[in-house]
């Protein structure tokens, strides 16, 4: 559906944004102080660092400040979106709730509960379906399992949850897939025809990529063999499941994975050897194509949200590096723009 | 056509007389400086003299030293009375008033800061009121830490997460983001403590420990100090006061003698030493001779040698000479670029035909009048240089407003006097009177073209008269604004406007052959002609003052004059004839684009009648108020757009059709040396 509201906001915010000189100029400032001061000067972050002092702020502070910023601003975009229809404009929390979920899970099993504390986004609290104060407050994940009753994930985790040994990767697939169905159940409920298959196919342009990546990582890294397939997301767009087995059976596997990046993003190759920063690339080509010329309020809020993401991810890389003295052409190299 | 006369002036004296020389120079306010000629690859081995900049610090300083005693520096200040001369005298003075002055600066300088530390301390400790405990001892503690700060409201629900932690956590002031807080750890711990306090945001407020007392007695305290030293800053601008009553004038005096001596001595790398003796040359108005004279006469023991300037002279500056009336539009001539001193001022032309034009293409007279007010509020004012320009152009308006019978876009009230409806005219198209504008439209756009062509016609005159007075025949004669273009368009317009318009046929073979043919032949040959002429001393050459006359005498007279002329370029018959027909081409078009150019003028007077035509209509839609509204709001946006509009398309006029026709820039301005004037 048109609502040119959403649609010219979310262009205006993005027009906000920071430019490759800007980037390369934060990657060169030496210190966070003054990447800081850097960043009070462009509009989109004037606001959120204007009471702080850059001489003593804290790395993951300014990290969570560029996360709130973003969230802010997402949020200031969907108070324009018309009434009916905000039930999937939550797409965002409900992809930040996954993931802290996901972290808090990780963390009760790992007994890294305080952790898990300190870095917990406050901010998005009072929108979130579960407690990660009471998450956190569980001794295993027997009681995270008690402390998700109420919520969607309940019925599907807690089987899961409460064997005797628990499989993470397959709760975090699980988690994943609450996540596909629950997108899809709120398209189906607002959407209609060409709207509906393209926001569709935005989730599982993320599912394909996530799926991947994932037999990527573990194939080259861990050289993992067994039940890969297993931990798959069971939803595809381009990137079938037979793919991913014949290219896990090929004698040369992790050659044969690399070869389907090419499948799931046309554009991969001419980027980076890094496959991570390749699809990123190729999705941060598309969604910033796809909010220069969709004008389906949704399509926009789905495309803001990914170029919100990709530039908190590029800042946090700054940061990063300027923390550990990285020389800048060592970031520039994991930026994406 | 006025450039005002101007007189060469050459000076030379012995260098002790310089100073004296040029600061009369600079008082005089009418003296243009010329550049020190070029000697290099000469016989004469003369010097310029370098700017050491020796008074510039002392500016610097005198600025600082008014500043800091809050005088407040008059550079036109009389300074008769200042008796320093050298840098030395000033800089005794300058050193006596900073020894007055610095010590009580310095000490207001430290107070200052000290206040602005304070005065945060001070806001913070506001942040921690109600705190019952003495803060210099919490800082001072042995086993426990204190640490005050803020944390964001975020965190503060995570605090919980952490009970079993070692600290102690006391919130205070609660405000946006942040909450106020103080906490309190074992020494042992403080490390763990404080990395998981930073990991929540908490931002550290460093109170210093000589704060006695809890929270609101240790704010008191500060107030107490802050009070004491107020006391001593006001004191300090007391007796600063008191020097600057004392010096302050003096010291503007100085300031000012200090301007007017450092501008004299930038002015000096336009000198050229030379046998022991300076040299140096500059122009001034012929009429001011009398009084720069008589200052020449002060100084004493200098030469002073007068001439004036003849139209061969070369680089002579140029003050434009106008009455009132057409002053304000020397503005418009010097944006296009000042006329060549030996040429003409066009200022008179650009002012009537402006007028003229825009009165022509912008006629009403209610608007007319609201631009001359405008006009005049604007002059009154402010010094916004289009405001004298407003007055005129909105006379002109009114003018032809009452020749249109147009009022405030109202075509009825006047419509008598409207031109397009005087049977001598009107009868010439129409065999009734026309109702309105847009009923004697053919008859404006044949009036606008025939304004074109008198003007096409009245610029080639111009030019003629110009180009023969500067000697460029080639502009003059074979030009297509020379003699034999005007013929030809004279020609060209006249037959077949008399066999198109009133069914006369001009264009006979002896018309043709004398009066079209003739003139592009001489168009063509002119190359040839103009060559012819220069062989046999008819002319002197094309452009023949681009290298003439170099004016000053004295010392750049002894310097061998250099001609470096180009030689004419030879050319083949095939690309001579080319040449040519491409230039005749290009007369020939630009005679057409020129006149049809000034359909313009006709396109203005009905696209202004429409405009006002349809905030007639809207107007009509309403009743009363809304009906007087609509028509107020309708003629300050035409008056607004399309005034604004017809300036601009006037202005097109000006510099495109007239200006290119006849206008030979290329003057340099005259500027007096003054105590502001850089000299590079």
């Amino acid at each position: 559906m048109a609502n040119n509201a959403v649609t010219a906001k979310a262009r205006a915010v993005y027009g906000k944004f920071l430019k490759k000189d800007d980037y390369i100029s934060l990657t060169h400032k030496g210190t966070i102080a003054a990447a800081i001061a850097y960043l009070k000067t462009k509009p989109l972050y004037a606001g959120t660092f204007e009471d702080t002092a850059e001489s003593t702020i804290h790395r993951k502070q300014a990290e969570e400040l560029i996360h709130k910023n973003a969230f802010d601003n997402y949020m200031r975009v969907c108070r324009y979106v018309a009434d009916g229809r905000t039930g999937i404009m939550d797409f965002h929390i409900k992809q930040l709730e996954c993931e802290q979920l996901i972290k808090a899970i990780i963390a009760v099993n790992g007994g890294n509960q305080e952790n898990f504390v300190l870095s917990y986004p406050e901010y998005i609290s009072v929108h979130l379906d579960i407690d990660p104060f009471r998450l956190a407050a569980s001794k295993n994940l027997t009681n995270v399992s008690e402390a998700l009753k109420g919520t969607m994930y309940h019925k599907p985790l807690e089987p899961l949850l409460n064997e005797p040994n628990p499989d993470i990767n397959r709760i975090v697939t699980m988690i994943n897939v609450c996540y596909v169905k629950w997108a899809f159940e709120q398209i189906d409920k607002t959407e209609r025809g060409a709207e509906a298959e393209q926001l569709r196919e935005f989730f599982l342009r993320k599912v394909d990529a996530d799926n991947l990546l994932m037999c990527y990582r573990l194939r080259s890294t861990f050289g993992s063999d067994n039940n890969i397939t297993e931990m798959l997301i069971p939803y595809h767009n381009k990137l079938r499941p037979r793919d991913i087995k014949e290219a896990l059976k090929a004698q040369d596997s992790v050659s044969a994975l690399r070869d389907l990046f090419v499948k799931i993003r046309a554009a991969v190759p001419a980027y980076s050897d890094i496959p991570e920063i390749s699809v990123n690339k190729a999705d941060h080509k598309y969604f910033r194509h796809r909010l220069a010329v969709s004008d389906n309020e949704m399509e926009s809020l789905y495309s803001l949200m990914m170029l919100f993401r990709t530039e908190c991810t590029n800042l946090c890389r700054i940061i990063e590096g300027l923390r550990y003295g990285l020389p800048p052409e060592e970031t520039e190299k994991y930026l994406i723009y | 056509m006025a450039i005002e006369k101007v007189t060469l002036v050459y000076i030379e004296g012995n260098l002790r007389k310089i100073s004296k020389t040029l600061t009369k120079c600079c008082e005089s306010g009418a003296f243009h400086i010329n550049p020190p000629p070029d000697t290099s690859g000469t016989e004469f081995t003369a010097k310029n003299l370098k700017d050491k900049g020796v008074y510039e610090r002392m500016i610097k300083r005198t600025k600082a030293l008014a500043e800091s005693l809050g005088v407040k520096l008059d550079e036109n200040s009389s300074y008769d009375d200042i008796e320093y001369t050298t840098p030395t005298d000033f800089k005794k003075y300058l050193d006596s008033i900073d020894k007055m002055q610095s010590e009580l600066s310095e000490e207001k300088l430290r107070l200052n800061g000290e206040l602005r530390a304070e005065a945060a301390i001070y806001h913070n400790l506001l942040r921690f009121s109600g705190l019952d405990a003495d803060i210099s001892e919490l800082l001072t503690c042995r086993y426990v830490k204190a640490r005050f700060g803020r944390i964001p409201n975020g965190s503060m629900r995570k605090l919980a997460f952490y009970e079993d932690r070692l600290f102690s956590f006391y919130p205070f002031e609660s405000k946006e983001n942040f909450t106020w807080c103080l906490y309190l750890t074992p020494a042992d711990e403080k490390n763990s403590i404080d990395y998981l306090f930073n990991s929540l945001g908490f931002e550290r407020t460093v109170l210093p420990d000589y704060l006695k007392g809890n929270s609101d007695q240790a704010a008191h305290m500060l107030l107490e100090e802050m009070d004491g030293e107020l006391a001593r800053v006001n004191e300090i601008e007391e007796e600063l006061k008191k020097i600057a009553d004392k010096e302050g004038e003096k010291l503007s005096k100085v300031y000012a003698k200090l301007r007017m001596t450092n501008s004299s001595y930038e002015l000096r790398t336009n000198v050229t030493v030379f046998d022991s003796k300076f040299h140096f040359s500059g122009y001034i108005p012929t009429k001011e001779k009398k009084r720069f004279s008589e200052l020449m006469d002060d100084v004493g023991d200098i030469t002073v040698s007068y001439r004036e300037t003849t139209p061969d002279d070369s680089g002579v500056p140029v003050i434009l000479k106008n009455n009132r009336l057409f002053r304000p539009f020397e503005m418009f001539v010097k944006m296009y670029g000042l006329p060549a001193a030996n040429g003409i001022d066009p200022t008179p032309i650009v002012a009537i035909t402006y007028m003229l034009l825009y009165g022509m293409m912008f006629g009403d007279v209610g608007q007319g009048i609201c631009i001359i007010l405008l006009g005049l509020l604007l002059t009154k004012f402010t010094k916004f240089s289009l405001a004298p320009i407003l007055t005129r152009i909105g006379f002109s308006s009114t003018i032809f407003g009452f020749v249109y019978g147009s009022v405030f876009g109202n075509e009825e009230l006047l419509k008598d006097f409207a031109i397009f409806r005087f049977p001598p005219i009107y009868s010439l198209f129409y065999k009734e009177a026309p109702e309105n504008v847009f009923q004697a439209s053919t008859l404006l756009l044949i009036m606008a073209l025939l304004v074109g062509v008198a003007l096409i016609i009245m610029t080639m005159i111009i030019n003629i008269f110009v180009s023969l007075k500067m000697r460029d025949y080639e502009s003059g004669i074979f030009g297509a604004s020379g003699i034999c273009g005007m013929v030809l368009y004279t020609s060209l317009v006249a037959g077949f406007g008399c066999t198109i318009a009133l069914g006369i046929n001009l264009l006979t073979p002896a018309y043709i052959i004398c009066l079209i043919g003739l003139p592009i032949l001489l168009i063509f040959f002119k190359e040839p002609l103009l060559h012819q002429m220069e062989t046999h001393g008819l002319a002197s050459g094309r452009n023949v003052k681009k290298n003439g006359g170099n004016i000053d005498t004295g010392l750049k007279a002894k310097l061998a004059e250099m001609d470096d002329r180009p030689a004419p370029e030879k050319k083949s018959v095939g690309i001579f004839i080319i040449e040519g027909f491409i230039d005749i081409f290009e007369t020939c078009l630009t005679f057409l684009s020129n006149t049809m150019s000034y359909l313009r003028i006709g396109g203005f007077i009905l696209s202004h009648a429409g405009l006002m035509l349809v905030f007639s209509i809207i107007s009509e839609m309403f009743d009363g108020v809304g009906s007087i509204i609509v028509m107020i709001f309708g003629n300050i946006f035409v008056t607004g757009f399309e005034g604004f509009i017809v300036g601009i398309q006037v202005l097109r006029l000006e510099f495109y059709e007239l200006f290119s026709r006849y206008f030979k820039s290329g003057g340099i301005p005259f500027k007096s040396v003054s105590m502001s004037t850089k000299i590079s």
